[in-house]
């Protein structure tokens, strides 16, 4: 989601932009983090300046940065988004934000961790009768 | 180290501010140094994704091929 927030206009965007705004409490991790930054080298040609940049203002917008943690249980078929999961759920988050179609989404919910797109975040927090 | 920055607002920005400091338990410094904070950063922000957009746009790239590009460094790191 991270990636998307950084190179188009659209629902991932908007939620950084919420997160920055004080109106969601945004947890990253170090993996995405990381992730972002190599996605953002070497497949987006970003100069090093504007890493770094994306770095300091993604940590910016987010109340945590977690790491991985020691141990993460197989449940998505897939070891980084495993990770990324575990650190969800170990943060208590309500909701795991995410692009991932193929081993994220599908799970709908986790151990109390919604999995939604931008799209139903952004759905959620407009909702009637949230404050 | 804090600088002093001296800044007029109209009536009705003042009462606002006033007010909503006071709901927030902020003093109006405190209020107006938040939202300044916020303001530079959502700045930021956007000159970035504009840096992005354009990087995206020059390599023929778009939201539909993150997760493909997620998978193709995850694959180079394993």
């Amino acid at each position: 989601m991270l990636v998307s927030a950084t190179i188009a206009d659209g629902p991932p965007n908007r939620v950084i932009e919420e997160a920055i705004a004080g109106e969601l409490e945004l947890v990253l991790q170090e993996l995405v983090l990381e992730e972002l930054d190599r996605v953002l080298a070497d497949k987006l040609g970003f100069d090093r300046r504007r890493r770094l940049e994306a770095q300091h203002r993604a940590r910016g917008a987010a109340i945590a940065i977690r790491p991985a943690p020691s141990t993460v249980a197989p449940v998505t078929g897939d070891a980084a988004d495993d990770t990324i999961l575990a650190v969800a759920v170990e943060a208590a988050a309500v909701a795991l934000v995410t692009g991932d179609r193929r081993h994220l989404l599908p799970l709908e919910e986790h151990r109390g961790v919604l999995l939604l797109t931008p799209q139903a975040l952004l759905s959620e927090l407009r909702a009637p009768g949230r404050s | 180290m804090a600088r002093l920055l001296s800044v007029s607002l109209p009536d009705d920005l003042m009462t606002e501010t006033e007010a909503l400091a006071e709901t927030r338990g902020k003093t109006k410094s405190e209020f107006v140094r938040d939202a300044l904070r916020r303001q530079i950063e959502e700045e930021r922000w956007r000159d970035l994704t504009r840096y992005g957009r354009q990087q995206a746009e020059e390599r023929g790239v778009g939201a539909e091929d993150v997760e493909r590009l997620v998978d193709e460094v995850r694959a180079q790191r394993r």
